[in-house]
């Protein structure tokens, strides 16, 4: 246990871990908003929500507080998770100049130049270059990682070329003058190494995080009928996701059905119940059904542990008020604001619980102790639920993801522990630090 | 283990007891709600009911059919069972007639009493003819249909298709639409001036079933028109369906009952009806099996 505390300490200390933390920390509650308004549109302001279809707002709502909702929520949903990555390089370069002492704000701004100035390169050649989706995509929660990476070396550019700075309360015109004078040498080169680095990836139309390529591993992992398959890139996207490339995983647990999908449930239409399925292992039933439950029911199972065991008051706020999210399998708000992502400690239970999750269920679908999910789940529907309702109310399969649930709550216990002791340790090192 | 009490906060034992509660009082409205509706998605699903939906052209009532239907079965062992219904300006629905049980392709015919031409009643009638289509198939679960309209009803059934179609599109599927004599054009003979009405069909062809077969009949008592309909203006109708449903196929009848109001009681219209428009009784396994074949032609095709 010791061993394992002081891994994660050293792991802690490199400046990249402290830069990410930091930077999540900040964003925390744009995340959390984001995660809220995400769960009042998806769940209900969504015409195919668990929520929408049991209150049947089709005619208890009237089309004008539709409307106005939707717009409200999607709004805030693209201003908030549509440009995290955004904040991300802003606060990533902020966090790493402040930590060699060096103009932060000016440095947060050139990462925000260099990553828009990417996006734009990269789609230069599509029509509607800035409505394009996938310039707003590069800018979005999908892809953290790079965005971090960006805050991070543009901040490395300040720490080796810009001069010490110490950031002052009130400054006069002089003071902001000679200030950004001081930070033109850095912010310069910063901007015109990201100017060749696009324009390199533009001209030899290298694709650094090929969307495509990515969605086609969450595409196999679904449509898969071999359970080590399905396990193996489980947990290949899952870290993926803890890397901070989540598109695999908002595609592997999008609610659409491929065609062994809509096999499987014609054959549980005609049937009546969906055991001897002709795809019984298939990826996306039993990902979305036992394994990653919905998408937030490992998150939940975690969130139960954090009320539970902490021995910090700030995280228990931020679980609480994520909690409505997370039932309803939006779970960004939590991801951030512990955080998970690029979290030493979280990776492993991120990974192989949902993994285990799933070799359990399909050793129980072997041996016919529960059916697969085949029939259509609605979106919004909670985590624990999804298996029950995807195979038309089994109850075994009811009791079974209940016991799945609690087993994960039981193997998340030891990571939440470590996570106190390593607190614990952070303080006594750095008074404000926490590693969750 | 004793180190790990000291961290359990029995005060936050309350919000994991709320937590369970929501989902066990969301779990039983959900599980209700599920039930019913995948019920009614098997039914939908088993069912073997595929109707042919008729609507009348303009000035024409639903009894507009009458002679057809008649014609049709005649001779015919298992006779199709005749819905019609009447929808009001008011949107309200009567029923006239039914359909027998065990009659897997029953007729019905949609009519309104708001029976006027012109693009605006049109439009109109299109949202009537949701409303009773709406109607029929939540009282009847067939997964697919057959779609006819004399005159104005095929322009209806266009716009409907364009604007309201894709409601159903996931569960209710339209397999063939027959228009016959219907002017997409209005009474415009030249083609180079299109009504807004052809203009807006053009518009929205993007929202057309790409899995549908077209069959558009019109009626030649001379060499342009069927007395009434210009034949350019029946024609016209490849700009919205051509390349963009799976098979568009147009023909023209001539001889004796050619003329416009003749044509749903024509012989060959009648034909074509029955050869093109109706599921014929094939043997399955053979149209499995051809199917195959078409597939493998296909797959050849695009090496």
């Amino acid at each position: 246990m010791e061993k394992i505390v002081n891994g994660f300490l050293w792991l802690r200390r490199r400046s990249f871990f402290r830069v990410a933390q930091r930077t999540f920390m900040i964003l925390m509650p744009v995340a959390t908003l984001g995660a809220f308004f995400e769960f009042i549109n998806s769940s209900i302001f969504s015409p195919n929500s668990l929520i929408y279809n049991l209150l049947n707002f089709d005619y208890t709502m009237s089309d004008q507080v539709w409307n106005l909702g939707d717009a409200i929520s999607s709004g805030l949903v693209s201003v908030t998770l549509g440009l995290f990555g955004l904040y991300v390089a802003y606060f990533s370069a902020v966090y790493t100049a402040r930590l060699y002492h060096r103009d932060a704000t000016v440095a947060g701004i050139s990462a925000v130049i260099v990553l828009t100035f990417y996006a734009y390169m990269i789609n230069a050649d599509n029509y509607g270059k800035l409505r394009n989706m996938s310039y707003l995509k590069m800018l979005g929660f999908h892809n953290l990682l790079f965005a971090m990476i960006i805050g991070y070396l543009v901040g490395q550019v300040f720490h080796f070329l810009g001069n010490r700075y110490v950031h002052v309360k009130l400054e006069n015109v002089v003071a902001v003058r000679s200030r950004t004078l001081n930070s033109l040498l850095p912010a310069g080169i910063s901007v015109l190494l990201g100017v060749i680095f696009s324009t390199l990836v533009y001209y030899f139309k290298i694709n650094l995080v090929e969307f495509n390529y990515m969605t086609k591993l969450a595409e196999q992992a679904r449509s898969s009928n071999n359970v080590l398959i399905v396990v193996f890139l489980t947990i290949l996207i899952l870290a993926l996701s803890w890397l901070g490339i989540d598109g695999p995983l908002l595609a592997l647990t999008a609610t659409i059905s491929d065609g062994s999908a809509v096999a499987n449930m014609n054959y549980a239409l005609r049937h009546g119940d969906s055991m001897n399925l002709p795809y019984k292992f298939l990826g996306s039933s039993l990902i979305r059904g036992y394994g990653i439950m919905g998408t937030g029911g490992v998150i939940l199972a975690l969130a139960v542990v954090l009320l539970l065991f902490t021995n910090s008051r700030q995280i228990e706020t931020i679980v609480k008020w994520n909690l409505l999210p997370i039932i309803f399998n939006s779970p960004f708000g939590l991801i951030i604001g512990l955080p998970m992502i690029l979290n030493p400690l979280f990776l492993r239970p991120l990974i192989f619980i949902p993994a285990i999750n799933e070799l359990l269920a399909a050793a129980a679908i072997s041996i016919k102790l529960i059916p697969t999910p085949a029939y259509p789940v609605l979106s919004g529907t909670p985590g624990i639920l999804t298996s029950f309702l995807g195979t038309n109310g089994n109850w075994s399969s009811f009791f079974f993801t209940l016991l799945l649930f609690l087993l994960d709550i039981a193997l998340l216990i030891p990571f939440v522990y470590i996570g106190i002791k390593v607190n614990e340790r952070l303080k006594e090192y750095d008074e404000t630090a926490t590693i969750f | 283990m004793t180190k790990l009490r000291q961290y359990f906060n029995r005060h936050n034992l309350l919000w994991v007891g709320v937590i369970i509660a929501f989902l066990i009082l969301l779990t039983i409205p959900a599980f209700l709600w599920m039930k019913k509706t995948n019920l009614e998605r098997a039914q939908r699903h088993k069912s073997l009911l595929s109707p042919v939906i008729m609507v009348p052209g303009s000035s024409a009532t639903i009894n507009r059919f009458d002679e057809l239907i008649e014609d049709l079965n005649k001779k015919n062992p298992r006779p199709h069972s005749v819905l019609k219904v009447q929808v009001a300006t008011d949107g309200k629905i009567t029923y006239h007639g039914s359909i027998s049980r065990g009659d897997n392709e029953p007729i019905i015919v949609i009519g309104f009493s708001n029976n006027h031409d012109g693009y605006a009643n049109i439009q109109k009638q299109a949202r009537w003819l949701d409303n009773a289509f709406y109607e029929i198939s939540q009282s009847y679960k067939f997964n697919n249909f057959k779609a006819f309209g004399h005159s104005n009803g095929g322009l209806i059934w266009t716009y409907w298709l364009e604007h309201y179609y894709s409601d159903y599109k996931s569960e209710i599927k339209m397999k063939r639409l027959m228009t016959l004599g219907s002017p997409y054009n209005f009474s415009e003979s030249n083609i180079n001036r299109r009504t807004t009405m052809l203009s807006d069909f053009i518009k929205y062809r993007k929202n057309l079933p790409s899995d549908l077969t077209v069959y558009s009949l019109s009626g030649g008592r001379n060499y342009t028109s069927d007395g009434i309909v210009p034949e350019a203006s029946v024609e016209a109708a490849k700009y919205i369906f051509q390349n963009r449903v799976k098979h568009f196929t147009q023909m023209t009848v001539t001889g004796s009952d050619a003329q416009h109001s003749d044509l749903p009681q024509n012989k060959q219209v009648e034909e074509v009806i029955k050869q093109y428009l109706l599921d014929k009784k094939t043997d399955k396994k053979l149209a499995g099996i051809k199917h195959k074949q078409k597939n493998r032609k296909e797959n050849e095709h695009e090496e």
